[in-house]
């Protein structure tokens, strides 16, 4: 058997309350490709992030990383290859922004040590990168959304990760951060680093992926280039909307452009799934 | 990236841990000289200088002069025996009280509030009223510990979901828990036929530090250096947890585990605290606020600072409740309730502010 550097999901399948989330995943995410997960709310886009994050285990089939099933990875070790920014992080203490990129040190600082000054320049090159320098004295309990989710971005790669996953990076911020985020994940993909991330985006998956996998209640639909997947007829199989194909006019690479609905559409014919996701969305009984 | 931008945080790092290291040490200070004050006051009222060298005496163990015999016994018998009780219930409750508002990412999160220590009293209750109390000195912090570890898992099984403990949730458990628990006590205090022992009861219940001497510091002492050393240890995963279940998983933290030790050594501080003094409310929800905005929520400097601060903080309340009135003891339940009720109602206030601004 031939070890070989990357992530890899044989005949995955994840149930939760006996509700089956997943299945049949089987997926290779080679070193230093760009993995998009599409697919409308409650796909199972972000249980399928956790399952390659090792946050939660698979109830069938395998998640290999670098050839080796990730439960049976040492915790420290994994968190040194691998990273995941959440789609939400709720900080009720207001930690510094540097202190929470410091954090990112955790799986490289033993529990007797304090962090070296080599973990200091780590963290700080990960501030430089995303651009929140500026940010790192204040308490993040203070940041928008956008500069929150950049020092998040950059506590998970003060962890040196090779495979950077993330969850809807630009789903709360505003078009100059989702660009600046965008932007970043290329200079990433050019430093060798293995990008999977979960998006409603589809322009962004185009213009970022080298592959994306597109999911419709826990099965894949399609798994391919971006260009080969995302045709206008499987987007409106999946999402149903119906989208044009155009190019960018001044980048020339293919954009997707959605059509309105029209008021006497109604919905379409088919079901949608179940609007719910199974994990982002906050639990009831938090509120008042 | 220019080396300007790159060293910069560096210095202000090595700046920040100077000034947290500075605060502690002020901390220390403020608390060896509390200490000293609250030994020396009293109905008897003593120099500060004679009570320290009293103090440095019997410590050491070295003669005292036979003028001095009944001053060195008020000091060293009687009073500094109670403010050493006291320094080491608020340091256990204070910490007890960092530790949950970590592990439940929650800045209401208190043993009084979440019922763990009226868990540990109902432990307590039962040890006395079978009489087992009177048989060893660790039955009673036994009692209480176990008492308290089980309303403490309890809670934490009731109200958290997915790693998550929504505020509302926490609160209410813990209102029902205090109040079966409330009504255990009583059923028991109400069946007790001795009278001595429903005295005896009654008296440790109200919360106080009247009448403790040597022998409560030696029983509870080891609970709390049990409880004390490992919290530190962990400190650093306390932090981690502040970023979210997943954060900390993906950073390579066993959370489960970890908050399950969390859990049991706040539960065993709680439960010692309980063991001396009865049930005192709202240190663990003052104090790690206090230090909170004196030392920051990093818990490396917090839990020290925390156990100093409510060390002090304690030291005083009972000082205020031995002395305030001078023919009379006010329970120092009391005092801790004035204090914290008022400020428990502020921080519950901003959480629904706050959280109504994010939703």
């Amino acid at each position: 058997m031939t070890v070989q550097a990357g992530l890899r999901l044989t005949a995955v399948a994840y149930r939760a309350d006996h509700k089956l989330l997943l299945q049949g995943i089987t997926v290779d995410v080679h070193a230093g490709a760009c993995l998009g997960i599409l697919g409308p709310n409650g796909a199972g886009k972000s249980t399928l992030l956790r399952l390659l994050a090792g946050v939660l285990p698979p109830s069938a089939g395998q998640v290999l990383l670098d050839g080796q099933a990730l439960q049976c990875w040492p915790a420290r070790a994994r968190a040194r290859r691998l990273a995941l920014v959440p789609q939400r992080t709720e900080l009720t203490f207001p930690l510094r922004a540097r202190e929470v990129v410091l954090l990112g040190r955790t799986p490289y600082v033993g529990r007797w040590q304090q962090e070296s000054r080599e973990d200091v320049r780590v963290a700080e090159e990960a501030m430089a990168l995303t651009d929140t320098t500026h940010l790192a004295e204040q308490a993040v309990t203070t940041l928008s959304g956008g500069e929150l989710q950049r020092v998040v971005i950059a506590r998970a790669l003060a962890q040196q990760p090779a495979f950077l996953l993330l969850d809807e990076p630009t789903a709360s911020l505003d078009l100059r951060h989702q660009l600046e985020i965008s932007s970043l994940l290329s200079t990433l993909r050019r430093r060798g680093v293995t990008i999977v991330l979960a998006t409603h985006d589809l322009n962004l998956a185009l213009a970022l992926c080298s592959t994306v996998l597109l999911l419709q209640q826990g099965r894949i639909v399609a798994v391919g280039p971006p260009a080969a997947v995302l045709t206008p007829q499987r987007v409106r199989a999946v999402f149903a909307v119906d989208v044009c194909l155009a190019h960018h006019p001044v980048t020339g690479m293919p954009y997707l452009i959605p059509v309105p609905l029209r008021a006497d559409d109604g919905f379409p014919s088919f079901t949608l799934p179940d609007e719910e996701d199974h994990y982002g969305t906050r639990d009831d009984s938090s509120e008042p | 990236m220019s080396m300007s931008v790159v060293t910069l945080p560096l210095l202000r790092k090595s700046v920040d841990v100077r000034k947290g290291n500075w605060s502690l040490a002020t901390c220390v200070a403020l608390f060896l000289g509390s200490m000293a004050v609250a030994a020396s006051l009293g109905a008897v009222t003593l120099p500060l200088d004679t009570t320290v060298r009293l103090l440095v005496k019997g410590i050491a163990g070295l003669p005292i002069d036979s003028e001095e015999r009944a001053q060195a016994a008020i000091v060293y018998l009687i009073r500094f025996p109670r403010v050493l009780a006291a320094a080491m219930v608020g340091a256990a409750l204070a910490l007890s009280g960092v530790v949950m508002q970590g592990l439940f990412r929650n800045p209401l999160a208190d043993a009084g509030i979440i019922g763990v220590s009226s868990g540990g009293a109902l432990g307590g209750v039962l040890i006395i009223s079978t009489g087992l109390a009177a048989t060893s000195s660790v039955a009673l912090p036994c009692a209480t510990f176990a008492g308290a570890l089980c309303t403490a898992f309890a809670v934490y099984f009731f109200s958290t979901r997915r790693g998550r403990t929504p505020l509302t949730t926490l609160l209410l458990v813990g209102i029902a828990v205090n109040s079966v628990l409330a009504s255990l006590t009583s059923l028991i205090l109400s069946l007790s036929p001795d009278y001595e022992i429903s005295r005896q009861m009654l008296f440790w219940l109200m919360g106080g530090l009247d009448g403790r001497g040597w022998t409560h510091v030696q029983m509870a002492l080891p609970f709390v250096f049990c409880g004390v050393l490992p919290v530190l240890l962990l400190s650093r995963d306390l932090n981690v947890l502040l970023l979210g279940e997943e954060t900390a998983m993906s950073l390579g933290v066993n959370v489960e585990l970890v908050r399950r030790i969390l859990l049991a050594l706040s539960a065993l501080l709680a439960g010692a605290a309980v063991a001396v003094s009865g049930t005192i409310g709202f240190v663990g929800l003052v104090v790690p606020h206090m230090m909170r905005l004196l030392v920051g929520p990093d818990h490396r400097l917090l839990i020290p600072a925390a156990a100093v601060g409510g060390a002090t903080f304690l030291v005083w309340c009972d000082l205020l409740a031995r002395t305030l009135v001078a023919t009379e003891e006010i329970r120092l339940g009391i005092l801790t309730a004035c204090v914290g009720g008022p400020f428990f109602l502020h921080l519950l206030l901003r959480e629904e502010r706050r959280q109504r601004g994010e939703g």
